[in-house]
């Protein structure tokens, strides 16, 4: 069996509006990893307005679940898979 | 991506008197990109990505560095839509942040009567890219927005307006009685606790106006949010929940905004209060939190994006409904579709008071200071007439 080094991935926001592709991901990096890289393109926020992070879990379509930020992007991930991003957001 | 070639901040100073301090802004210019984009599909235009320039305005009768404002210059579109210009208040709440910066400096005194200044310097050129810590490719990519066309019209005549009145900006929204009350119920339901939900729909274009409008056809509970006295946390397992519930519906329904509750006759009820200055409440007659504000900015960041508070008062429920008008999250109206089945008479929806998140457009001029309200724990008297 091939051995990939690395591999495509598309990405979107929780409301569908923001999509993203992320290429040449390398199967050693993590999960979290990849959701940092994604943010910004998804031009989604890290912290929020009091300075605090967001959270984000990546929820893999194909699958069905949240993946762990220390899952490995070759063990967890296929090539162009799909990727939700889910935040961890409070209203007051 | 947003190309900007200047460094924007803000200059105090009171009436007639010195210059109390500056603040240097770093603007999110999303949401005034977004708006001018959509500004340009309502307007019959093609869709454009949200990408463009920021490029300042200046002040006309004092000229550069001051500004009236600042337009926004979309790409990719042929031929290119007009700019579109947005005001100082733009900046209306880092204004109020830098202001209390100065109450805190001794400056100013809480009730003191201000003005601000919008300036602009230039600066190279700064790459909006970050890097990621792993090496990887990034792109972002477009997709077309999911509008139908039909007709308005018919719309507009079988509802009828609610709330506030809304300046030429704003762009209709249709939202059916059963929405509302499916919300009330819900957060009678949960009594103390506030809960909420997401709100489906479609964009209906007509081309023939042209405009296009937000038709709410659902909410949807967001059973898996946490819900507790002063918030709600929305977890990635509620998405995931919400997700699901719009897969099953099969109405290609798209996410137009969220709802969430401030049960605010809970709230307070350890305070001495009469009934008549809890009625006069701000908390009970509806507001839109720092909280809220945030969630919205980063979740709910395209033009069209909704939040309805549905506030459980004294008296009962009532609702408000806010949305993005020129790059700022304001209170705003909307059209109630009546439920044919339903004789009740139509719901409260809050009044017509400024928001905490939205001062009166002289603000620009000589803004009051007023605190943002970070917790809605504090119970406050009503602003003055
Ligand atoms: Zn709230």
């Amino acid at each position: 069996m091939v051995q990939l080094a690395s591999l495509s991935v598309t990405a979107s926001d929780v409301t569908g509006q923001k999509h993203a592709r992320a290429r040449n991901v390398p199967v050693d990096g993590s999960i979290g990893e990849l959701v940092d890289g994604l943010l910004p393109r998804l031009r989604l926020n890290s912290l929020d307005r009091s300075g605090q992070p967001v959270h984000y879990d990546a929820r893999l379509q194909r699958e069905e679940r949240h993946l762990h930020r220390t899952e490995r992007v070759g063990d967890a991930l296929l090539p162009d898979d799909h990727l939700v991003l889910h935040p961890r957001v409070v209203a007051g | 991506m947003i190309v900007c070639h200047h460094r924007f901040l803000l200059l105090f100073q009171q009436p007639e008197g010195p210059v109390l301090g500056q603040l240097p802004l770093a603007p999110n210019w999303e949401p005034a990109v977004e708006w001018a984009a959509f500004a340009a599909l309502r307007a019959g235009g093609r869709e454009t990505p949200p990408h463009g320039r920021v490029v300042p305005v200046a002040d006309p009768r004092l000229g550069l560095p001051y500004l009236s404002g600042f337009r926004v210059e979309l790409d990719g579109a042929d031929p290119a839509p007009p700019p579109c210009e947005f005001p100082v208040t733009y900046f209306a709440r880092d204004a109020r942040r830098g202001s209390a910066a100065l109450v805190a400096a001794k400056k100013l005194r809480d009730g003191d009567t201000f003005s601000y200044r919008l300036l602009a310097v230039e600066q190279p050129e700064e790459s909006s890219a970050q890097s990621a810590a792993l090496a990887f490719e990034v792109g972002e990519e477009t997709r077309p927005l999911a509008v139908t066309n039909a007709p308005l019209p018919p719309l507009f005549a079988a509802t009828m307006p609610m709330g506030e009145t809304d300046g030429s900006s704003a762009y209709p929204v249709f939202l059916p009685q059963a929405v509302l009350t499916e919300a009330q119920a819900l957060v009678e339901a949960a009594g103390a606790r506030e809960v909420g939900g997401l709100l489906l729909g479609h964009l209906q274009r007509d081309p023939a106006l042209p405009d296009i409008g937000a038709v709410v056809t659902a909410q949807i509970p967001a059973r898996h949010a946490v819900g507790e006295a002063e918030k709600l946390t929305f977890t990635p397992e509620t998405w995931a929940a919400v997700e699901a519930a719009i897969r099953l519906r099969r109405s290609r329904e798209i996410i137009l905004g969220w709802w969430h509750s401030h049960p605010a006759r809970f709230w307070c009820q350890d305070k001495a209060c009469s009934p008549a200055t809890r009625r006069a409440c701000s908390l009970q007659r509806g507001f839109f939190s720092s909280d809220d504000l945030s969630l919205h900015e980063n979740v709910f960041a395209k033009a069209f994006h909704l939040a309805l508070v549905v506030t459980y008062a004294d008296e009962g429920c009532h609702h408000a409904l806010y949305g993005w008008n020129q790059g700022v999250v304001q209170r705003r109206g909307f059209r109630l579709l009546p439920d044919p089945t339903d004789a009740r008479p139509p719901p409260t929806v809050a009044g017509s008071a400024p928001l905490p998140t939205s001062p009166p457009a002289e603000a620009a001029a000589a803004p009051t200071h007023t605190p943002i309200r970070e917790s809605p724990a504090t119970c406050q008297p009503a602003d003055p007439p």
